[in-house]
């Protein structure tokens, strides 16, 4: 009889191809709404910043998820660590490093935000590529357990890149719901 | 190809529906409800978890089974039903702990559990929580007295998201209930269940998610704990306002535990 049921069983696995079957590895960031929210608000204009920059604070979901990174906090980029420059917004790189020396303490890492004017689906300046380039991408070197990257955002939409496979990949920006619009955080 | 017509209200939600990646875990009574309305909307990818076998005695309540299939993994019993309707459907007769189970969870965007004890239970929302998918959990127990009457009806959906309440403030799941949960749950009594009442508790949780993934109604989210009677014909829902998580803080999300990483230099 149980020989039947294998003999069975593998004849449907056959014929629908359904077992084993891993899912699609492409890389996603799961950022909860009110997350999302906050980098949006920290990352706006003010009157006495044109281009304020954020810190979203990032993990992969799991030792076999380095696909999937999550957004476990933000940072606003401290006033000590804006620096004159000729052009768009200039920081101090000791100041990111020390930030991401703290929370790699807990296997955390970084994606730099910034937020770009007008609606749709934004992109990355060629300033801003070669600070990804020059300056994300570079921390993540050695440091394969913990995420880096970049997310631009517009007043209705974003687009992010994280380190994946040596390199600074594209990925999927998915807005996590949340129980943060049910809670009163203010508290 | 699915008619929109009666399902315009979603907006563009319907898109989202249709590119998203579903887990249900358990394909039991709850889980095959869950599953075949899932599969009727046409959710994208749905992926049906579930280790065990049909047994003679699921057949009052798992729909889509009948006494021929007795022997088949629930699981693929559920997806050889429903494939037709659309979506990608993937069958996995395994538990959620294992790893490409845990790998479908962590690539979810919602995730929803009908299984037995508070050990599952506790796992699979610990894999959501450290992944940040949002899980809904349903149960419903049915007590009797020694002589075979119902004294109490109970069933619950929990809808456990980043930051909100979890299975534990809802009450599901507690220390004593992993104690005494059981690996072996078919030594224990016989569990009673009844289709009409899995199906009403998977048709809200279902609904919850639907509200959830197409975002048709952000102002009005499904209820963090709807708890059911059966003996009062009552479902009600407990918000939870103003109570943060206090067992799955947002920071610990995600893979935490490490050697000392390298130091970045100048």
């Amino acid at each position: 009889m149980k020989l039947v049921r294998r003999l069975i069983r593998g004849a449907l696995d056959l014929l629908f191809g359904r077992e084993n079957i891993s899912p699609p590895r492409i890389p996603r960031i799961n950022i909860p709404r009110f997350v999302l929210q906050r980098l949006m608000r920290l990352t706006r204009p003010t009157t006495g910043r044109v281009e304020p920059l954020a810190l979203a604070v990032v993990r992969y979901a799991s030792e076999d998820a380095q696909d999937v990174v999550v957004v476990v906090d933000c940072i606003a980029f401290a006033d000590e660590a804006y620096v004159d420059g000729l052009a768009g917004t200039n920081f101090d790189t000791r100041w990111l490093m020390s930030i991401a020396n703290s929370r790699a303490a807990s296997n955390s890492g970084l994606l730099l935000v910034h937020c770009h004017d007008g609606t749709g689906k934004p992109a990355f300046s060629a300033i801003d590529r070669k600070t990804n380039n020059e300056v994300m991408a570079t921390l993540a070197v050695g440091m394969t357990t913990i995420p880096y990257g970049a997310l631009v955002l517009s007043s209705d939409d974003y687009y992010a890149i994280v380190t994946m496979d040596g390199g600074l990949t594209p990925a999927r920006v998915m807005i996590v719901p949340d129980a943060g619009g049910r809670l009163d955080l203010s508290a | 190809m699915i008619d929109r017509s009666r399902i315009a209200f979603l907006g563009a939600g319907y898109e989202r529906l249709r590119v998203a990646i579903v887990t249900v875990v358990g394909a039991g009574g709850g889980g095959s409800h869950v599953l075949q309305q899932l599969a009727h909307l046409a959710v994208g990818t749905l992926v049906s978890v579930d280790p065990d076998d049909l047994e003679n005695s699921n057949v009052n309540r798992v729909v889509c089974a009948n006494y021929t299939d007795i022997g088949m993994p629930k699981a693929t019993l559920l997806v050889r039903s429903l494939s037709h309707l659309g979506g990608r459907m993937v069958a996995l007769r395994r538990r959620a702990e294992t790893p490409i189970a845990r790998a479908w969870i962590e690539r979810s965007d919602l995730v929803f559990g009908a299984v037995d004890g508070a050990r599952a239970r506790n796992n699979i929302e610990q894999i959501c929580r450290a992944a940040l998918v949002p899980y809904i959990d349903i149960g419903l127990t049915i007590l009797t007295s020694t002589d075979g009457a119902v004294t109490a009806i109970g069933g619950q959906i929990v809808t456990s998201l980043p930051n909100g309440t979890c299975l534990r403030c809802a009450g599901v799941i507690t220390d004593d209930s992993l104690a005494e949960d059981r690996e072996e749950y078919a030594d224990s009594d016989i569990e009673q269940q009844v289709i009409s009442m899995n199906g009403l508790l998977a048709s809200q949780a279902v609904t919850g998610g639907i509200a959830l993934l197409a975002d048709y109604a952000p102002k009005f989210p499904p209820p963090a704990v709807v708890r059911y009677d059966g003996l009062l014909h009552e479902m009600r829902s407990d918000d939870w306002l103003n109570q943060a998580c206090p067992h799955f803080p947002l920071t610990d999300a995600g893979w935490t535990v490490v050697l000392p990483p390298r130091k970045h230099t100048a």
